[in-house]
C-alpha cells in the first residue's frame, strides 16, 4: 500500500512542473483516438450477441435462407372501390416506377405470361407425378356412379351463362387428372391465400395484389433502409390511381422504424438526461472545472473504441451500443478525485496518493469482473469485455495521473475540513436498515430465481403501429406465412438431394400447410417409376374400364366420341414430355417460387418449411440418405437454444465474476468481514435485478444482460469506496461521490427508460431496478454493517 | 373438385371463356337497355363521332337504370354435342350489386348475388350459400356486370374493341383485346329490332362453339321484390 502511495506521490510531483506537456501529450493521445474512432468500421450483424455455438450458428444460417426474407413484399388494395381493374393498374403502375437503383427487381406474378402455359404442362407431365398413391386413390373415386354424376352435371352446367368453362375442362380432361399435379403444386403454395389473376398474383377476395421487389440495399443499412422507404411513400402518393392504396413491408421498413424510434427515443432520452445532469451539476458541483469529469468518461470512449479497432479491425454495433454503459462506469473515477482534489488545498500529491488505493483496486477488480467476459461464449461479449478493460485503464490513467493537475482546490472558505472520517458513529436505526434490507434482499432473491430469458431477437424489434398495421393486413389477406420451422436437404449432387426431399415430403405430407417441392419435383428414379405406373394403369384394366364408362355416359347425354379422342391420345402418350426438371418447372412459371425453395451455393439444397410443431425432427433425422444432408431448426426451438445458451452464460459471468470479486476484494482488504460489506451493493443490485424483473415478469435478452454487468461493476465500485470510507481513514466526500457517480449513471442509462424502444427500454430498466437496489445498499447498508460491528467491539 | 385445388394454390385461370360468354351477354344487355332510355341516336353522318356521341350518351343515361327485369332464351352449340341446348328463365338487376339469374326450364337453376353474398341453387339439391369469392365464375361474371351497369367505356375500351356496325337497325360488336379472351372468344354481337330493345346477344367462340341470349319483355326501372335478392 505504501509503495502504491509513494508512487503516485513521486508521479504527482514530477508531473506539476509539467503541466503543459502533458496536456499536449493528452490531447495528442487523445486526437489520435478520436481519428482512429472517426474512422470506424461498424459491424452490424446482431448474430455477435448470440452464443458462438456450432448448433446456433446453424440455426441462425437456416434461418437467413428463409423464403422471402430477403423479398421486399408490397400489398396494393382497393379502397372504397370494388373495380378490380384498377388494382391491376395500380399493380402495373407501382411495379413500373419501382426503379434501380433503390428497386432492383419487381415480379407481379409468374415469369410466363401464358396462365395456360403451366396447366397444360402439368396435365402433360402427369405421368412423371402419378405415385402409387394417386393411382390407389383414382381406382378408389373414380367409380361409374362417380363419372355419371360429373358427366351429368357438366352437362346441366351447360344451360347456365357461366356454363362454357365447364365443358372446355370436361372436354380436355373429364376425369379432372389435373387435380393430381394441383394437389402436389398446393405443397409449393409459400402464401396460402394467393391466386393468379391475369399473370398477376391477387388475394382470394380480388381486392388485394402483391408484389415481390428485390433491392441492393443491406435491412443492416438503417439510412438506405431510410430512403427506400421514402422513395415508397413518394411513389405511392404519385403514382397509384385514385380508389387504391399500397404497404411495404420488408426488413428495411422494420430497419428504417428501428433507427427512426431509437432517433426519436435518443433526444427525449438525451433530453431527460441532460436536464437531470444539469440539476445534478447545480445541486452537487457548480464550477467549471468539474466540467471535465464529464470530460474524462468521453476520452475514455475514443481510448477503448481504438483499441478495439486495434486488436479486431472493426467494432460491433452492440459495442459501441456498450459505450453508455462504460459511460457510466468510467464517470465515478474522475467524480472521486475531483472531490479529493477540491479538499486537497496544499497537500494534492498526499490526496492523490491516498485516493489512488481505493481507485487502483476498484479498477482491478473491475478487470477481473469484465475479464470474465473474455470467456464468455458470445463474440459480442468477448469484444464488450476487452473494450471494458480498456475503458477501465483509460478512465484509471486519465483520474490518477491528468485529471488532478486541472481541477482547482476549493477556496479555503469554501473547503471543509479534511477530517478522515469512520463513518458514521451511530446511523440512527441502523438495526431497522440492517433488517430491512435482509428481508428484502432474502425475498428478491428468492424471486430472482424465477427471472426468465427471452431468447426472440424478434421481440426487441421496434414495430411501430404502421408496421403492425401492415403485418396484420398481411396476414389476414394473405394467410401467415411466418414462424415456419426451416428445413435444408443439402447434397452433392442433385439426384441425391431430390430423393431425401421425397423422403421428407412423405413423412411430412398430412401437416397442414407443408411447403415442400418433391411433389412436383421429384428424383428422376421416381419419375421413371412414375410414369410406368401411368403407363401400365390406362392401358390395364382399372384405367380402360373407366374410360369406357366415361363414353357410354357421356353418349347417353348426347356427347360424342370423338369428344374426347384428344384427351385419350393424352393418356396414351406418356413420352410426349420431357421428365420434370429445375429448368422445366422453372420455364413454365414457378421460377419465383423454386428461387425461394432450390437454393445452389456450394452444393445444391432444397428448402421445405413446416409448421413449429412437435415430431418433425424426428423425421427429418429418418429422411437422410448417403449423398444428402438435413438441417432443421424451428423458431420456438431456436429462441429456447438462445435463451439457455443465454441464461448459462449469464448464470457463469455472475459466478466468475463474484468470485473474481471475492478475491480481488480479499486481496485488498485482508478482513472478511470488508470483503462481505464490500460486495452488499453488488448483492444488492443483482438481487433487486433479478427479484424485481422476475415479479414484474420482465425478462433478460441479448441487450438488458449486458446491462447487467454495469450493476456489478458500479456495484463493485460503491462498495469499495464506502469501506474505505468506513473503515481505511479515507472520506472525500465518498458519499457525495458514490452517490453522485450512481446518479449520473442513472440519468444517463437508466434515463432509457423513457425509450419506446423495447431494447432500449429493457437496457434502462435493468439498470435503474439494479441501481436502485445498489446505491442505497452502498450508502445505507455499508455503513450500518461497520457501525454495528463498531459498537459490539 | 377442381375448385378446391383452386383455391389452395394459386389457382389457374380457366374460367376466361366462362367469364368472357356470361359477362358479354349481360353487358350487351345493360347496354341494350340503355338505348332505351338515351333513345334514337344513329342518325349521325359520321361514324366515329356518331359512336361516340352514342358511347357518351349512354354514359350519361346509365344513371337512370336501377332495375332491370326480363326473360332471357340462352342458345348454346358445343361441338361435341349433337343438339343444341336451349334454357329459359327470368333475369333480374339492381344497382348497385345485386342481380339474379333463375333458370325455369329445362332444370330449375340459378344463382342471386347481393354484395358479398352468393346463394346458388340446382335442381332438388339444397342452395348453397356462400362468399361471392368462393365462386370465380360468377364473381367474375358479377363484377363485370355491375361494372358495365355504370357503363363505364374508358374501362370498356381498354378490353374490347367496340363497333357500331349498323345503326339503322342497330348491331354493336364486341372483339376482345387481350389474347386471353381471344383464345376462347371470337366476338360478341349485339343485335336490336329497333334502338332500346335487344334482339340478341351472340358470342361466337372458337371450334364453332357459340351462345346465344336473346332478351324479351325488359322492364326497366320498375319494382323488384327485394325477396328475389
Amino acid at each position: 500500500m505504501r509503495g502504491l502511495s509513494g508512487l503516485f506521490v513521486f508521479l504527482y510531483s514530477r508531473i506539476s512542473g509539467h503541466r503543459l506537456l502533458l496536456l499536449i501529450i493528452t490531447l495528442a493521445v487523445l486526437g489520435v483516438a478520436t481519428v482512429m474512432t472517426c474512422r470506424i468500421s461498424m459491424d452490424e450483424d446482431l448474430a455477435a450477441m448470440l452464443p458462438d455455438s456450432k448448433e446456433i450458428r446453424t440455426g441462425l444460417g437456416l434461418l437467413k435462407q428463409m423464403p422471402l426474407s430477403r423479398k421486399i413484399l408490397v400489398n396494393v388494395s382497393l379502397h372504397n372501390t370494388s373495380e378490380r381493374q384498377r388494382l391491376l393498374e395500380a399493380g402495373d403502375r407501382l411495379a413500373a416506377s419501382m426503379a434501380p437503383p433503390l428497386f432492383s427487381k419487381v415480379v407481379l406474378g409468374p415469369e410466363t405470361a401464358d396462365e395456360m402455359r403451366l396447366f397444360a404442362w402439368l396435365t402433360r407431365s402427369l405421368p412423371y407425378f402419378f405415385t402409387d398413391e394417386d393411382a390407389a386413390k383414382l381406382e378408389r373415386e373414380l367409380t361409374r356412379e362417380a363419372i355419371r354424376a360429373k358427366t351429368a352435371r357438366v352437362y346441366e352446367e351447360l344451360f347456365l351463362p357461366t356454363g362454357s368453362a365447364a365443358a372446355f375442362l370436361f372436354q380436355a380432361d373429364p376425369f379432372d387428372l389435373r387435380t393430381i399435379a394441383l394437389e402436389k403444386l398446393r405443397f409449393l403454395s409459400l402464401v396460402p391465400n394467393m391466386r393468379l389473376q391475369e399473370n398477376r398474383f391477387v388475394s382470394a377476395d380480388g381486392r388485394n395484389l402483391l408484389l415481390f421487389a428485390e433491392t441492393g440495399i443491406s435491412v443492416t443499412d438503417s439510412g438506405g433502409s431510410r430512403k427506400l422507404v421514402e422513395e415508397f411513400d413518394r411513389l405511392k402518393r404519385t403514382v397509384l390511381p385514385v380508389g387504391t392504396e399500397a404497404e411495404l413491408l420488408s426488413g428495411h421498413s422494420y430497419a428504417a422504424a428501428n433507427a427512426d424510434r431509437i432517433k426519436q427515443d435518443l433526444s427525449v432520452v438525451l433530453t431527460a438526461s441532460l436536464a437531470a445532469m444539469l440539476v445534478l451539476f447545480l445541486v452537487f458541483l457548480r464550477t467549471w472545472s468539474s466540467l471535465l469529469i464529464f470530460l474524462v468518461p468521453v476520452a475514455v470512449l475514443t481510448l477503448s473504441t481504438s483499441a478495439i479497432i486495434l486488436i479486431y479491425g472493426k467494432v460491433s454495433a452492440v459495442t459501441i451500443g456498450f459505450a453508455s454503459v462504460l459511460l457510466g462506469i468510467t464517470d465515478d473515477y474522475p467524480l472521486h478525485i475531483y472531490f479529493a482534489m477540491r479538499k486537497a488545498g496544499h497537500e494534492a500529491g498526499k490526496v492523490v496518493a491516498e485516493i489512488a488505493q481505493p481507485i487502483c483496486f476498484s479498477a482491478l477488480t473491475l478487470f477481473g469482473a469484465f475479464g470474465a467476459l473474455v470467456f464468455s461464449t458470445l463474440p459480442g461479449q468477448r469484444q464488450i469485455g476487452i473494450f471494458s478493460m480498456a475503458g477501465i485503464l483509460g478512465s484509471v490513467v486519465l483520474s490518477l495521473l491528468v485529471l488532478p493537475h486541472f481541477v482547482r482546490p476549493a477556496k479555503a472558505s469554501d473547503r471543509p475540513d479534511v477530517r478522515p472520517s469512520r463513518g458514521r458513529g451511530k446511523p440512527k436505526g441502523r438495526t431497522v436498515t440492517i433488517a430491512c434490507w435482509l428481508a428484502v434482499l432474502g425475498f428478491l432473491l428468492g424471486e430472482g430465481l424465477t427471472v426468465g430469458f427471452d431468447g426472440d431477437i424478434r421481440s426487441l424489434n421496434y414495430v411501430s403501429k404502421e408496421i403492425r398495421t401492415a403485418e396484420g393486413r398481411l396476414k389476414e389477406t394473405w394467410g401467415d406465412f411466418s414462424g415456419m420451422s426451416i428445413i435444408a436437404v443439402r447434397g452433392n449432387s442433385v439426384e441425391s438431394v431430390l430423393k431425401a426431399n421425397e423422403r421428407l415430403f412423405v413423412g411430412l405430407k398430412s401437416t397442414d400447410r407443408l411447403v415442400n417441392a418433391a411433389g412436383v419435383l421429384p428424383s428422376m428414379a421416381s419419375q421413371e417409376e412414375n410414369r410406368e405406373r401411368w403407363i401400365r394403369f390406362w392401358s390395364g384394366g382399372p384405367g380402360k374400364a373407366r374410360v369406357n364408362y366415361l363414353l357410354a355416359e357421356a353418349e347417353k347425354l348426347g356427347f360424342s366420341r370423338d369428344l374426347f379422342t384428344p384427351f385419350l391420345e393424352k393418356l396414351s402418350a406418356a413420352n410426349d414430355a420431357a421428365p420434370v426438371t429445375l429448368d422445366s418447372l422453372r420455364a413454365n412459371g414457378l421460377g419465383i417460387i423454386l428461387d425461394q425453395l432450390a437454393l445452389r451455393g456450394e452444393s445444391f439444397s432444397l428448402i421445405s418449411l413446416v409448421p413449429d410443431i412437435p415430431g418433425v425432427e424426428t423425421v427429418v433425422k429418418k429422411s437422410e440418405t448417403p449423398g444428402a444432408t438435413i438441417s432443421f431448426v424451428s423458431p420456438s426451438h431456436f429462441r429456447a437454444l438462445i435463451s439457455a445458451s443465454l441464461m448459462h452464460n449469464f448464470a457463469g459471468y455472475l459466478v466468475a465474476a463474484l468470485l473474481i470479486i471475492v478475491a480481488f476484494l480479499a486481496l485488498l482488504f485482508r478482513n472478511w468481514k470488508k470483503v462481505i460489506y464490500g460486495l452488499v451493493p453488488v448483492l444488492t443490485g443483482v438481487a433487486f435485478m433479478t427479484g424485481i424483473m422476475g415479479l414484474m415478469n420482465i425478462r433478460f435478452n441479448v441487450f438488458n444482460v449486458v446491462a447487467a454487468i454495469l450493476v456489478v461493476g458500479l456495484g463493485v465500485d460503491f462498495g469499495i469506496f464506502m469501506v474505505y470510507k468506513g473503515s481505511e481513514g479515507y472520506d472525500y466526500d465518498t458519499d457525495k461521490s458514490v452517490l453522485l457517480g450512481g446518479l449520473t449513471t442513472v440519468t444517463g442509462i437508466g434515463a432509457l427508460v423513457l425509450a419506446q424502444h423495447p431494447a432500449l427500454r429493457s437496457i434502462g430498466t435493468t439498470v435503474l431496478i439494479g441501481l436502485a437496489g445498489a446505491i442505497p445498499s452502498a450508502l445505507l447498508v455499508i455503513p450500518a454493517l461497520q457501525s454495528f460491528e463498531r459498537k459490539r467491539m | 373438385m377442381c375448385d378446391k385445388y383452386m383455391e389452395s394454390f394459386f389457382s389457374i385461370r380457366l374460367s376466361i371463356r366462362d367469364c368472357c360468354c356470361g359477362l358479354l351477354g349481360f353487358a350487351a344487355m345493360l347496354v341494350v337497355s340503355l338505348f332505351a332510355v338515351s333513345g334514337p341516336v344513329f342518325a349521325q353522318p359520321d361514324a366515329a363521332a356518331q359512336q361516340e356521341a352514342l358511347l357518351e350518351r349512354i354514359t350519361r343515361s346509365a344513371a337512370e337504370i336501377d332495375t332491370i327485369k326480363c326473360e332471357f332464351l340462352q342458345e348454346r352449340k358445343v361441338s361435341g354435342l349433337q343438339k343444341e341446348l336451349v334454357s329459359k328463365g327470368l333475369f333480374y338487376y339492381q344497382k348497385p350489386d345485386k342481380l339474379r339469374w333463375e333458370q325455369r326450364e329445362p332444370l330449375r337453376a340459378g344463382f342471386v348475388v347481393n354484395g358479398k353474398r352468393l346463394k346458388k341453387w340446382r335442381g332438388q339439391e339444397p342452395p348453397q350459400v356462400t362468399e361471392i369469392t368462393k365462386d370465380r365464375g360468377i364473381s367474375t361474371f358479377a363484377e363485370q356486370v355491375f361494372a358495365w351497369s355504370r357503363a363505364d367505356f374508358d374501362w370498356l375500351k381498354k378490353r374490347y374493341e367496340i363497333t357500331v356496325i349498323n345503326s339503322q337497325l342497330p348491331v354493336l360488336k364486341l372483339v376482345p383485346l387481350s389474347n386471353d379472351e381471344r383464345r376462347f372468344v371470337q366476338d360478341i354481337t349485339i343485335s336490336f329490332t329497333r334502338p332500346g330493345e335487344i334482339r340478341a346477344v351472340e358470342i361466337r367462340e372458337k371450334d364453332g362453339n357459340f351462345l346465344r341470349i336473346t332478351f324479351e319483355k325488359a322492364v326497366l326501372n320498375g319494382q323488384i321484390d327485394q325477396e328475389l335478392f
